[in-house]
């Protein structure tokens, strides 16, 4: 978890219900200060991308069978996602750590960026296997 | 941050590619590659990424690291994402609809990008209620 990469990290942020309780203020003050985060992260060149997502959306599962979702409100739904510059977990654990809606219940994944196809890796894998 | 017409898919799974052989393995991944390419050749893809089966989440006011994750083999994780320029979530739909991946069964979500915090938009929605109910107040 600890090896470095140079493919950077992704945060994902988790939960579309943990502001609902807040007043209109409050939110707005939530928002402002995820703002100054994310440009302050920009600005330093440790981000390179983030958007939040709309609530709505479809889910193509098995036999391309299209259903609504994910539902309004959850702990699971992913609201947003930021893409970090950084070489390390522990750098990408520190900004994940500053994000303001963690003290709302917000959870944040922060996720590794794959230097190849997983199915790639795995047919290369099992003809090193081959070959041993 | 203009993000109209934009899409991000995300792709959700297992590992199921354990249970593949390097013939079926080699199969999907010639057939990701044509879907993939002709996206790309169509000016379809903004961005694609696959993530690492591993990580952590944090939660909670003080920030408590969780670092064993979602990631079991076994487990549905996020697996990547895809982000896609197309003219309606009709469109994005039809394309996620061709994925290889999907007879395998990874799921993907198709997720207009906003150009709006939500926490923004809910603050006005919440700001304008009150400024309804004070309009009806002084009528």
């Amino acid at each position: 978890m600890s090896t470095p990469t140079h493919n950077g990290y992704m945060l994902i942020f988790r939960g579309t219900d943990w502001y609902k309780g807040l007043s209109a203020e409050e939110m707005q003050q939530v928002g402002d200060k995820w703002m100054a985060w994310f440009k302050g992260l920009m600005a330093s060149g440790k981000a390179v991308a983030g958007n939040p997502l709309e609530r709505e959306g479809k889910i193509v599962g098995k036999n391309r069978v299209v259903s609504d979702g994910p539902f309004a409100e959850s702990k699971e739904t992913i609201g947003g996602y930021f893409l970090l510059k950084v070489n390390t977990m522990d750098a990408a654990l520190t900004i994940a750590k500053d994000c303001p809606g963690l003290p709302y219940g917000i959870r944040v994944e922060v996720r590794p960026v794959a230097g190849e196809c997983p199915l790639v890796e795995q047919l290369r894998n099992e003809a090193e296997l081959a070959q041993a | 941050m203009n993000s109209k017409n934009q899409y991000l898919l995300l792709f959700t799974g297992n590992e199921w590619w354990n249970q593949l052989s390097q013939a079926e393995i080699q199969e999907v991944i010639d057939q990701s590659k044509e879907w993939y390419g002709k996206l790309a050749a169509a000016g379809k893809v903004k961005a694609s990424q696959a993530l690492a089966r591993e990580g952590a989440t944090i939660s909670g006011k003080n920030a408590r690291v969780f670092s064993d994750g979602p990631f079991a083999e076994s487990k549905e994780a996020l697996g990547g994402y895809l982000l896609l320029e197309a003219a309606s979530l009709d469109e994005a739909i039809a394309i996620a609809k061709g994925s290889p991946s999907l007879r395998h069964g990874t799921t993907i979500d198709v997720r207009p990008l906003s150009d709006d915090c939500p926490l923004d938009f809910r603050a006005r929605q919440l700001g304008c209620q009150g400024r309804m109910v004070e309009q009806l107040a002084t009528a």
